[in-house]
């Protein structure tokens, strides 16, 4: 591989600079003049009552990443299931294993409790 | 499918496999399986993957279409790994981290050792990723395993926080490799850069640096050591036993196949780098060591020099420099271990176990555990005739025979100075300490002292069996640079 193979590369970087340059630049020059009644948060025109940033419970992060996890194991299957056919039994095994492990995965983390609201 | 060789790749298997075992053991209803089932798994799937690696050790096979090698060189470091792990569960026998976790301390203990397992066979680039991430997440958890100790949490976030610097760093290393030769696979790589100098690849001096400088986050050589000490002091002393010596050996697994096995007609380049390396390391390591008096740190800081040390048979990349690496990865992990060992008995007798001072006059009161720490000690810090000095001797004439005597003297200075701080823990060792002998003495539990024993026999087995294990030595490092 040459180096002047990736010039595109090197010319995608320099557009994606040049854009957020320009963006962050536009909005300097263009800005308007804030005021305390302009930067508060906007709902329907009634004062804010409470504090905007909230906190989320932990079982939130929990629960997604057991989505990703499952989510992912779609990801995998979905390019097995087109080519089962050519692999034949061993891609089927192969297949199974991965399988095995993620149900493994999955009664670990019920046992643990991981699944129940608290 | 057809290159889905999975005979070369058995010893990962059943390493994985146990670890899924292990979990599950842990979770099962009846007392007496949740507790020693995870280890009794653990233990037989450790000696189970030991087995086959010393019945691949004639074999030179690929799998997974290149992915994953089998040949002496990464089952010398899977038994290095293996035994680590091995050791670590046994030293690991009733400690608080693992008591209420034993499927996870187990399972992630056998996690790690597949990702370096991984590293030690990686035929690719991605392989080499892989393995240094699946070995680096589950450090990760079992640092901060001790979740009651705010210091364990501290060493967990800290050592995740320089980990994930590190793999950002090694893996754009990488990618500049791939953009640079237009493969993966190392054997093509090898090919690609054949008779090529660093003048010619702009791109591939950038790599080498970033690959140099990630695995030496994994290694902790100097100057990216700076989370070994917190991370080394805060983590279970279990879990700091087995990153000493397990993660320091896979960080020079990746070094060895990166850099000897595949750029070395570059050689002349990046040795240079990676002597530097060497000597900063050696010199921050042993001066660093010689002003603490927590034992976990002294050892971090050991560690360091010693990573100093193994980076010179790397830098030399010959044969000779290969395989004085690999015997002293051997002879490191023994003493290692066995110092750990130690301070592991001695941390649950007494609130302050990891200081100096907790092994004051205990030589007199535990003449055994006496004598393997000062085996160690006296084994780190190069006396002969133990494995220590062989190995050193070995990297340090390869250094001299490859003409780098800068590396040789950095070397011998470095030992010179590290007898201030080894010595000082025999001289306290046994010393007649306080009145009524050393505050607090218990029973050792039976896997523990056999681990102990077993580790501080470890170093004078391995300077013993010097000469068959320098031949298994040369047929790894002959198998990893000449394909």
């Amino acid at each position: 591989m040459e180096l002047s193979d990736y010039l595109p590369i090197l010319i995608y970087f320099a557009g994606g600079l040049a854009v957020a340059g320009a963006i962050f630049s536009l909005s300097k020059l263009v800005k308007s003049k804030p005021n305390p009644s302009k930067i508060l948060p906007y709902e329907s025109g009634i004062l804010p009552s409470t504090p905007v940033r909230q906190r989320f419970s932990i079982d939130f992060y929990l629960t997604a990443m057991l989505f990703i996890v499952f989510d992912i194991e779609l990801a995998f299957l979905y390019p097995i299931a087109v080519t089962l056919r050519d692999d034949g039994l061993v891609g089927l095994v192969v297949l199974l294993v991965f399988v095995f492990t993620l149900i493994e995965a999955l009664a670990y983390i019920w046992k643990k409790g991981a699944l129940e609201w608290r | 499918m057809s290159s889905l060789n999975v005979v070369a790749s058995t010893p990962l298997l059943i390493t994985a496999g146990a670890a899924t075992a292990a979990f599950t053991a842990g979770l099962l209803p009846g007392r007496t399986v949740r507790r020693h089932g995870p280890a009794l798994v653990g233990i037989a799937g450790i000696v189970a993957a030991m087995v086959m690696s010393v019945v691949l050790w004639d074999d030179r096979l690929e799998a997974f279409g290149g992915g994953l090698r089998a040949d002496r060189f990464s089952a010398l470091m899977n038994l290095i790994f293996l035994s680590a792990a091995l050791l670590t569960i046994l030293l690991a026998w009733r400690e608080p981290a693992a008591v209420d976790r034993r499927g996870e301390y187990v399972g992630l203990i056998l996690v790690s050792a597949t990702g370096m397992m991984l590293v030690a066979g990686a035929g690719d680039l991605i392989t080499i990723f892989l393995g240094i991430e699946v070995l680096s997440v589950s450090l990760y958890v079992l640092c901060a395993l001790e979740v009651w100790r705010e210091k364990s949490l501290e060493g967990g976030l800290k050592y995740l926080i320089t980990g994930a610097v590190g793999a950002a760093v090694l893996l754009y290393g990488l990618t500049l490799l791939f953009g640079a030769t237009g493969s993966t696979q190392l054997s093509e790589i090898g090919a690609q850069l054949r008779g090529t100098s660093f003048t010619d690849e702009p791109l591939v001096i950038a790599a080498m640096v970033l690959i140099a400088a990630g695995l030496a986050f994994k290694a902790s050589a100097a100057p990216f050591h700076m989370w070994t000490p917190d991370v080394y002091e805060g983590a279970p002393t279990t879990v700091t036993a087995f990153m000493a010596t397990a993660t320091k050996a896979a960080a020079f697994a990746a070094f060895l196949r990166i850099f000897s096995g595949v750029m070395p007609d570059l050689q002349a380049d990046w040795s240079i780098a990676i002597g530097a390396l060497a000597v900063a390391s050696i010199a921050v390591g042993n001066i660093a060591a010689l002003v603490q008096t927590n034992m976990k740190r002294m050892l971090a800081y050991s560690s360091v020099a010693q990573a100093g040390y193994l980076l010179i048979g790397v830098a030399v990349g010959s044969i000779q420099g290969a395989e004085a690496t690999l015997y002293y990865l051997l002879a490191y992990g023994a003493m290692t271990m066995a110092a750990f060992a130690i301070v592991i008995i001695r941390e649950r007798e007494v609130e302050d176990g990891d200081m100096l001072g907790a092994l004051e006059g205990y030589g007199r009161a535990r003449p055994v555990l006496g004598a393997v720490m000062t085996v160690a000690m006296l084994s780190l810090a190069g006396f002969p005739p133990l494995s220590g000095f062989i190995g050193k001797f070995l990297l340090f004439g390869s250094a001299l025979e490859a003409d780098m005597a800068w590396l040789a003297v950095a070397g011998a200075v470095g030992s010179m100075i590290s007898l201030g701080y080894y010595l000082r823990v025999v001289t306290v060792m046994w010393a007649p300490g306080p009145e009524g002998g050393p505050r607090k003495v218990l029973a050792v539990p039976g896997p523990v002292g056999l681990a102990t024993v077993g580790a501080g026999l470890g170093v004078i087995v391995i300077s013993l069996m010097a000469s068959p294990l320098l031949d298994a030595c040369r047929g790894a490092a002959q198998s990893l640079l000449a394909p």
